[in-house]
């Protein structure tokens, strides 16, 4: 039959996504095996020459990559569970709320959304600094405050909208308050986004390169971003160094997502 | 539901601290001469004129047109394609799924160190399967360097496509086979014209975040280079700021981002407004 | 252009295992008839119907329309239309886009298309809300619009899966014989699929019972009240269904089950009762009343005009003639001699 086919040719095209997405990431690993120190490598090599794990060690050597793991940690240790609160407070609010109340909270979320990062750095330093905050970890915190991002608001609010009206309703006939329905009907249902969004959180914190370089000035506070970028000034020729650290540095929220990819994908999203 | 609007206190007051009083701040410092240590002094609309006299800024403004147009529409195809593609309920879209949002996961720094060696002259697999050269010491070889790799992160986009796709009832998709449509027709008469309000939004959102992404791979592997080809505007306000310590006049091109994007939410409010999609 | 199933089976696979839908069920729809497939929900109905219009591959067996067998063509090439429960209109298209849908995805002239959607508009009575956006339309209308949209091809069938569903009791009523008159119109062979017994008596030439992927009878509608080939049906069609007791309430010997249709008992002095019981409960709808009466460890029902019983309470009488009395297998549900 016909849809046969066409289902072949759409398995292979995926497939062949699939390979391009990843295969990036896997030179990464294959780069950080290689010894330093060696002239260029004659033509394509998929097992790299010198094969090495020591590059992974010698990082440590190079840059503290153990202190800047330690405040990064720190970071995402307040930062993701902040987050993931604030979101589902203000997803459940749009969930639930009249709809004059959700029309105007996702508006404001849209736009929120829509603002550049980068047109917020200079007024949002001057603000950390007027605070007496800079080279402290609070300016990286800070984001979880208003859901690192609206995205995130607005996936807690598509999941608690695919959950039937009448279970709020029934739990206001028992006469709880709107924290009370969150706390004992919204949240204990909302497992899957809020790994979802923690993963993602994660993630998004892990990777912030901006705030950090901005606002940590002593070489103890780092976070592994800068740390990477430093790594880099010191030995900008060093790829297999550069490699293993970046290896390092990716691996965590990697492993993360996809541990937690069903729920995003198939728990929050609805995507089988 | 009355009082439920307390639940939305702290994400509002998060924006309004972060989001808001920044933006009022921008306007603020916009028309001083701040260098953060000293200051600010109110100058008047001596920044404006700066600006207007700086061909820095416009060439940084230009090089980010570029990249919105080299970048935006690769990634918005790129994003549809993936979700067109693994929209099916089936093993290989379900492993395919997580694959494409994956590069979207790794830290940007560590992204651009990949790249960085990938495009490597000497020592990086794309040089050593297809011999090219340095495409980072060429202008144009680096905008198009920067665009490309930025087609690899589209998890956001991706993820939006996929659920609205999924958000078409497949009765609608039934009836249309049962009305003699085939898969072309069905994508053109069907799925674009449902998922385009969304799609619109989408590349709205790609458009203002090209003022915003762009910044690690700008910074990291052209430093803005060669010739100035990819100092976008956040590496401009960040140099301006951070580098050169002029806060007040960075605070002016910041604007300028601002205003820029207000256009856009005016144009895409006006747009759903059309669709009917918001009040 | 008849259609014809033959020993059509289909099968799902669910969490628990395999699933049989359809076991083997042939059907023949002759010509410009309307066959109503009828049956309890899970019974399989609208998975045939979907076999028919070639949404689901089956696993076993042949579809016929027209003479043609279309088994392993694709839905748009079996030249039959297709009305869906929910009417699947396209949300973003005018009333008159819907309707040219098809027209259009089979590359129809222009000028054509436009004749033929206002024909078929006018047909059902929808000239005057033709470039409106079906979110705007009430039921009724959304309805009519996936009836033009399905008559407006004249295809060799049409397929209706519970297109009165979503409708009020009211519009219900007038509907369903705007569709059959629409229907012998056209001269359309159709098959009509409802868990409504009352429209698959009133609408079909014939009534095909459905029951756990089997085809349980077929034949006129009248054929399966007066002679319902199993227990089942028996008990699935009419309102309110036939009483269905053991043989031995009547004294009788043998493992059988006894029928007889509640609006053929009467209330009898109890001298002249074939059985006796209490009454439980008196139920009035509107002219009539349907009188439960516990016999034994069975309830049975009698339906009487409302005039005919006087004051009801305690002991009654029931009667009927043998010609009423329908005597089914218990063991098998098979009608008996």
């Amino acid at each position: 039959m016909r849809s046969s086919a066409r289902r072949s040719l759409r398995g292979f095209l995926i497939v062949a996504l699939a390979t391009v997405f990843v295969t990036p990431l896997l030179f990464m690993v294959l780069g950080s095996l290689r010894a330093p120190g060696l002239p260029p490598p004659d033509g394509f090599e998929l097992v790299p020459q010198g094969f090495t794990w020591s590059n992974y060690r010698n990082v440590f050597a190079f840059v503290p990559l153990g202190t800047y793991l330690t405040n990064s940690l720190i970071v995402v240790a307040i930062a993701v569970p902040v987050t993931v609160l604030v979101a589902s407070w203000a997803g459940f609010a749009i969930a639930v709320a009249s709809p004059r109340a959700r029309r105007r909270l996702i508006a404001l979320s849209v736009v929120a959304l829509m603002i550049p990062l980068s047109a917020l750095w200079v007024p949002r330093f001057v603000l950390f600094k007027w605070l007496g905050l800079v080279d402290t970890l609070w300016p990286l915190i800070a984001p979880a405050l208003m859901a690192t991002t609206p995205f995130y608001v607005l996936l807690f609010a598509l999941s608690y909208s695919r959950l039937p009206s009448t279970l709020f309703e029934a739990a206001r006939l028992e006469n709880l308050s709107p924290f009370g329905i969150w706390r004992k009907v919204a949240w204990p249902l909302s497992a899957p986004v809020a790994l979802a969004v923690a993963v993602l959180a994660f993630g998004w914190h892990w990777a912030n390169f901006i705030d950090p370089l901005l606002y940590l000035t002593s070489g103890d506070k780092q976070t592994v971003s800068v740390g990477l970028r430093a790594l880099q000034t010191l030995e900008p020729t060093n790829h297999p160094i550069l490699l293993a650290a970046s290896v390092m540095v990716t691996a965590p929220p990697v492993i993360a997502f996809l541990a937690a990819q069903r729920s995003f994908f198939v728990k929050t999203l609805g995507v089988r | 539901m009355k009082k439920t609007g307390l639940l939305a206190l702290p994400f509002v007051v998060g924006l309004a601290a972060l989001v808001g009083l920044p933006a009022v701040a921008a306007l603020g410092l916009a028309f001083t001469e701040f260098s953060g240590v000293e200051g600010p002094r109110f100058t008047g609309s001596a920044n404006v004129s700066r600006l207007v006299a700086d061909t820095a800024f416009w060439r940084s403004l230009g090089n980010t047109l570029i990249y919105i147009v080299l970048a935006v529409p690769l990634r918005m195809v790129a994003a549809l394609g993936a979700a067109l593609l693994l929209n099916r309920r089936s093993r290989t879209a379900s492993a395919g799924r997580p694959l494409a949002y994956l590069p979207t996961v790794v830290p940007d720094v560590a992204y651009a160190l990949l790249w960085l060696w990938l495009l490597n002259p000497l020592y990086g697999p794309l040089a050593a399967i297809f011999g090219t050269a340095d495409l980072l010491v060429d202008p144009w070889g680096a905008r198009v360097s920067l665009a490309l790799l930025s087609v690899f992160q589209i998890g956001e986009a991706f993820v939006v496509a996929l659920a609205v796709r999924r958000s078409i009832p497949p009765h609608l998709y039934e009836a249309a086979a049962v009305d003699g449509a085939g898969p072309w027709f069905a994508l053109s008469r069907l799925t674009l014209p449902l998922m385009t309000p969304v799609l619109g939004l989408l590349t709205l959102r790609d458009v203002i975040l090209s003022l915003q992404v762009n910044f690690v791979p700008a910074f990291l592997l052209t430093d803005g280079g060669p010739r100035y080809a990819t100092t976008y505007l956040p590496l401009y306000v960040y140099r301006t700021a951070f580098r050169y310590f002029r806060l007040g006049y960075a605070s002016t091109i910041a604007l300028t981002m601002f205003i820029i994007t207000a256009v856009i939410v005016l144009v895409q409010y006006r747009l759903a407004r059309r669709w009917r999609l918001t009040p | 252009m008849t259609l014809r199933l033959r020993d059509v089976s289909k099968r799902f696979q669910t969490r628990a295992g395999e699933v049989k839908v359809l076991d083997g069920v042939s059907l023949e729809v002759p010509q410009g008839r309307m066959t109503v497939v009828v049956g309890p929900s899970g019974s399989g109905k609208t998975t045939l119907l979907r076999c028919v219009a070639g949404l689901e591959e089956l696993d076993g067996g042949s579809v016929e329309v027209a003479g043609r067998d279309v088994t392993s063509l694709d839905p748009g090439e079996r030249d039959v239309a297709m009305v869906f429960q929910d009417y699947a209109l396209y949300p973003h298209l005018s009333v008159r886009a819907n309707i040219a849908f098809g027209l259009r995805a089979r590359k129809v002239a222009r000028d054509q298309i436009d004749a033929k959607v206002e024909q078929a508009a006018s047909m059902v009575g929808l000239d005057a809300q033709l470039d409106r956006s079906p979110d705007r339309l009430s039921g009724g209308e959304r309805q009519r619009v996936a009836l033009a949209r399905a008559l407006v091809r004249r295809p060799a069938a049409f397929l209706l899966d519970e297109p009165l569903s979503n409708l009020d009791a009211e519009l219900r009523t007038q509907t369903r014989s705007q569709i059959r008159s629409l229907q012998r119109s056209l001269d359309t062979t159709t098959i009509y699929v409802t868990h409504d017994q009352v429209e698959a008596m009133t609408m079909g030439d014939s009534v095909a019972v459905l029951r756990a992927g089997r085809v349980e009878q077929v034949g006129p509608p009248m054929e399966l009240y007066e002679r319902p080939s199993t227990a089942f049906v028996a008990g699935f069609l009419g309102s309110p269904p036939m009483n269905l007791f053991p043989s031995r309430l009547l004294g009788r010997d043998g493992d059988q089950l006894c029928g007889v249709r509640p609006e053929r008992v009467d209330l009898v002095a109890t001298d002249d009762a074939r059985l006796h019981g209490e009454i439980a409960a008196v139920e009035p709808i509107g002219g009539e009343v349907i009188v439960h009466v516990r016999v034994g460890d069975c309830t049975l029902l009698v339906r009487r005009d409302l005039r005919g019983v006087g004051h009801l309470d305690g002991t009654v009488g029931l009667g009927f003639g043998d010609d009423d009395l329908h005597r089914f297998s218990a063991s098998s549900g098979q009608r008996l001699p």
